[in-house]
């Protein structure tokens, strides 16, 4: 990511939600990555991590920093359309936000953020009612 | 008054187009309040103060 690209994601980021604490780790770095707090609406905190490496023009992969469960108790660390995942990496559920046919150079941290924080809300619901997670989110054509 | 997230979760679900569930309907909007870090639905027109419209992001989809 080019410094100039930096600085504007974290300007939006900044401007859309200030009470939000990003931080951004390991840039001089092939893998970088930034770490964001997510607080659902029932008050729970989970940490985002989205890794950096080829961002903007690839698709970032986007993780909650912990290894979740379904309502069920199986753990989220394999690609599945219901639960809209991906195969884990460093050991953390991955979320699927953006598909590849999807992305663009022009998609911003604050929308891939956005997308992450409502996935957790829609979560937290399925632990409640153990609707699939795709009952919410939709998938994108 | 603030919305439970059974309700935004089936106004979630309408504006991604999946069926009419039991939510507000189509006339309502996803909102990002950018203070308390929550989603909020509200009536379409009827949003104020800093909430930022994010309802788009909701029915273009989720890959997968």
């Amino acid at each position: 990511m080019t410094p100039e690209r930096l600085n504007l994601e974290k300007q939006v980021l900044q401007k859309e939600m200030p009470m939000v604490q990003c931080v951004f780790k390991d840039m001089s770095t092939s893998e970088p990555y930034v770490l964001m707090p997510v607080k659902t609406n029932i008050g729970k905190v989970y940490t985002i991590r989205i890794d950096l490496k080829g961002f903007p023009n690839q698709l970032p992969h986007a993780f909650v920093t912990k290894m979740l469960q379904t309502k069920s108790g199986r753990s989220m660390n394999d690609a599945s359309a219901a639960m809209h995942t991906l195969p884990t990496e460093h050991g953390y559920t991955r979320i699927c936000h953006y598909g590849s046919s999807s992305w663009t150079p022009m998609v911003s941290l604050f929308k891939v953020y956005i997308k992450c924080a409502l996935w957790l809300n829609m979560y937290e619901l399925h632990l409640k009612t153990g609707k699939d997670m795709d009952y919410y989110l939709s998938h994108q054509s | 008054m603030a919305k439970g997230l059974n309700e935004i979760g089936e106004d979630v679900r309408i504006q991604g187009g999946q069926g009419t569930g039991s939510g507000t309907g189509t006339m309502s909007e996803l909102v990002f309040n950018p203070t308390t870090g929550e989603f909020e639905t509200v009536a379409q027109g009827s949003t104020q103060g800093d909430g930022m419209i994010v309802t788009d992001m909701t029915s273009e989809g989720f890959a997968l």
